[in-house]
């Protein structure tokens, strides 16, 4: 039995998928759950990723990949990020309370132009904290919410990656806590 | 008859001993450098690639048949490079260099340095080059050439009379354009609706056009509402020859940039297509131009065409017109290169059919088209007849933020528009591209908006239309994603039964989720 709690960008809700083998004769045919709903598909799936889907008669090909925890699949002409998740961790809207350290990170490779802080500044929400330039478009990285900024990790001029960390920071709880 | 034997032996011998080239230089990246590299090994002629050091296993080094590094990142420290191309054909013996498109090739001072070299530019001469980069220039020019240019005015000065252009910009009419002399991409451009706004909107060009080209030359124009952007291909020769390959119809731009490609262009009459083409003829002839260029004009409701400049290269979108033509445009260049006479007349030339054209970029038009960068997973491309795809990658590809993001072409054929944009939606809902965003559903979603089936287009297509795609999952994306998640991709990248590992989901900075792009 599979058992894979999927999400995606687009929605909030969280799918679980549930698939199992209807019998051991025909290897191809499931039984699928996908939240409340059953459903029965046929699927020929190759090792490399790719294969098909029978559902109610329909083909549908695909082709996916897996990166961490992020899975993309192209079917039927259309590509779909999802996100397997566990469910019996926390959301990360359920954390609260205390200062969290967290990271601004580059949300495109690209270059430094301009940094607005300096380790230990603190800052609004809003606040324009880091500058940067990915093919010819500006594009400026602002606080969400006001914070102190723990450590800086970037510099003016450096090509970033996608990802990379820039600046540390910490949430201020209240003023006057470190 | 014996004129034409003799006529013939000596193109012979010419092309056995002088003329044809042995090896040429293919001074480009991407899509463009394997396109050329075929027809070149097809010719019989050795292809030399050049790379920057991120382009080591890149596709074009290994579609050529050597291939030299520039060591460098940039565009500016490789394929820019003057003194370092040079180099390499020299050290190589490559007795011409392509440039493509974009990077050198319509830069005057490279053809310059290639004809020192004693290297064949494949291109045209370097003055023409040179005029026709300056837009002022290339409109006085192509104006006394009896071709219709959008009412205007220009003066070699960067710094105008204010008052003089005030009563200027008054007879031409609003809305106005200020563009810079330098310009390209959009770039040191500005719309005026009304007399108030004039001096801002100069200010503002020339601000743009300084930072952007070091050169703070504008000009004013009236501004066309709406208008086609509808371009001839133009071919000349040395021995006095030039051509016109009819038109190409490139008015689904985004931002300046053309995204949708075709030919016919459906708002042509056959009376319009021949002034048009007459016109471009003459526009070549007036410049002496040889080998391959575009005459690119603005089409209004009304069917009057105004030039709008000269592209001295082979442009990103000539398979259209080699699908249509049936013409191979890289061998004429080749040919044209070596002295040869064009390989075709103009009563040789007749359009067949229709064929479009689709860039695919890596970019994401979920996030405000920003370029997408990563590995290339998974390629598949269509494959059908009348299926084309000139493409700058393959499966394993890495594609890495230094260079245009563009990483293939998609061009359908067939005998109507209609069934050309038929075959193009069903091309683009069978690419398969993972591992980096694209805009491929983006393409099928203008592709086929009625608007665009119709051929109602104009240059403002995309700022006016709203292009939306529906979100919803399809049961069969989540269970084949729970599939994968539970069998891997085969790459060793096998995962546990419920995907777990991963607790952390970044603090509360991550999850406010706006980490906004302006």
């Amino acid at each position: 039995m599979i058992r894979v709690v999927l999400s995606s960008p687009e929605s909030e809700d969280p799918v679980e998928v549930l698939l199992e083998r209807t019998n051991e004769e025909n290897r191809d045919s499931y039984h699928v759950q996908l939240n409340d709903r059953r459903t029965e598909v046929d699927i020929e799936s190759l090792p490399d990723g790719s294969g098909r889907i029978r559902h109610h008669g329909h083909i549908s090909r695909y082709y996916s990949i897996a990166r961490d925890d992020t899975i993309q699949v192209w079917i039927n002409g259309r590509t779909y990020s999802l996100r397997t998740i566990d469910r019996t961790a926390k959301r990360a809207s359920d954390i609260g309370g205390g200062p969290s350290a967290s990271a601004l990170t580059a949300p495109m490779p690209g270059t430094i132009l301009k940094i607005n802080v300096g380790a230990g500044d603190s800052f609004e929400a809003h606040q324009s904290l880091i500058v940067m330039e990915s093919m010819k478009m500006e594009m400026t990285l602002s606080a969400p919410k006001a914070g102190r900024i723990k450590e800086i990790s970037c510099e003016v001029g450096e090509l970033v990656e996608m990802g990379k960390v820039l600046a540390k920071l910490e949430e201020q709880k209240d003023a006057g806590t470190a | 008859m014996w004129a034409c034997l003799e006529c013939s032996l000596v193109r012979f011998f010419q092309r056995r001993d002088l003329g044809m080239f042995k090896k040429i230089l293919i001074a480009n990246r991407g899509e463009i450098a394997i396109r050329i590299s075929q027809t070149l090994q097809e010719m019989g002629i050795r292809t030399v690639a050049v790379y920057s050091d991120p382009d080591r296993k890149a596709l074009h080094v290994s579609s050529a048949d050597e291939a030299y590094p520039l060591h460098g990142t940039t565009s500016a420290e490789t394929y820019l490079r003057i003194d370092k191309i040079i180099d390499i054909a020299q050290g190589c013996g490559a007795d011409a260099i392509h440039p493509g498109y974009g990077f050198l090739s319509e830069n005057a001072e490279f053809a310059e340095a290639c004809r020192k070299a004693g290297i064949t530019f494949v291109g045209p001469k370097p003055d023409a080059i040179r005029a026709m980069g300056d837009k002022v220039i290339a409109k006085k020019l192509l104006t006394e050439a009896g071709v219709p240019t959008v009412p205007g005015w220009s003066e070699d000065t960067a710094e105008p009379d204010f008052n003089e252009l005030k009563k200027i910009a008054a007879d031409i009419g609003y809305p106005v354009l200020v563009k810079a002399a330098a310009g390209g991409g959009g770039k040191g451009m500005r719309v005026v609706s009304r007399e108030t706004e004039l001096e801002s909107g100069l200010e503002a060009a020339q601000r743009e056009a300084k930072a952007a080209f070091a050169d703070a030359r504008v000009f004013l124009e009236k501004f066309i509402v709406r208008p086609r952007h509808v371009e001839f291909q133009i071919f000349g020769d040395e021995h006095g020859n030039v051509v016109h390959l009819f038109e190409r119809e490139c008015s689904i731009q985004r931002r300046h940039q053309k995204i949708i490609e075709e030919s016919p262009s459906p708002a042509l009459t056959p009376q319009l297509r021949e002034k048009m083409g007459e016109a471009a003829v003459r526009a070549a002839k007036a410049i002496g131009y040889t080998n391959a260029g575009t005459v690119e004009f603005m089409v209004d409701d009304a069917g009057a065409f105004y030039f709008l400049e000269v592209n001295t290269r082979l442009q990103v979108e000539h398979p259209v017109t080699e699908m249509v033509t049936q013409r191979d445009m890289v061998r004429a260049q080749i040919l044209v290169a070596a002295g040869e006479p064009l390989p075709f007349r103009q009563e040789d030339l007749r359009q067949h059919g229709h064929a479009m054209e689709c860039r695919i970029y890596a970019e994401d038009p979920g996030r405000n088209f920003l370029p997408a960068t990563g590995t290339i997973d998974r390629y598949v491309p269509p494959v059908g007849p009348n299926i084309r795809v000139d493409s700058g990658v393959a499966q394993g590809s890495e594609v890495t933020v230094h260079y245009d993001p563009m990483l293939a072409k998609l061009i359908t054929w067939s005998s109507s528009r209609r069934s050309a944009i038929e075959k193009m939606a069903w091309a683009l809902r069978n690419y398969v591209i993972l591992g980096v965003t694209t805009n491929i559903e983006f393409l099928h979603e203008v592709l086929t908006h009625p608007e665009h089936v119709a051929g109602k287009i104009h240059t403002q297509f995309l700022e006016e239309q709203t292009i939306s795609s529906d979100t919803d999952i399809p049961d069969e994306a989540l269970i084949a994603a729970a599939l994968t998640a539970r069998h891997g991709t085969g790459k060793g990248r096998t995962r546990g039964d419920i995907v777990a590992e991963d607790g952390d989901h970044g603090g509360p900075w991550q999850t406010a989720g706006a980490w906004k792009a302006f």
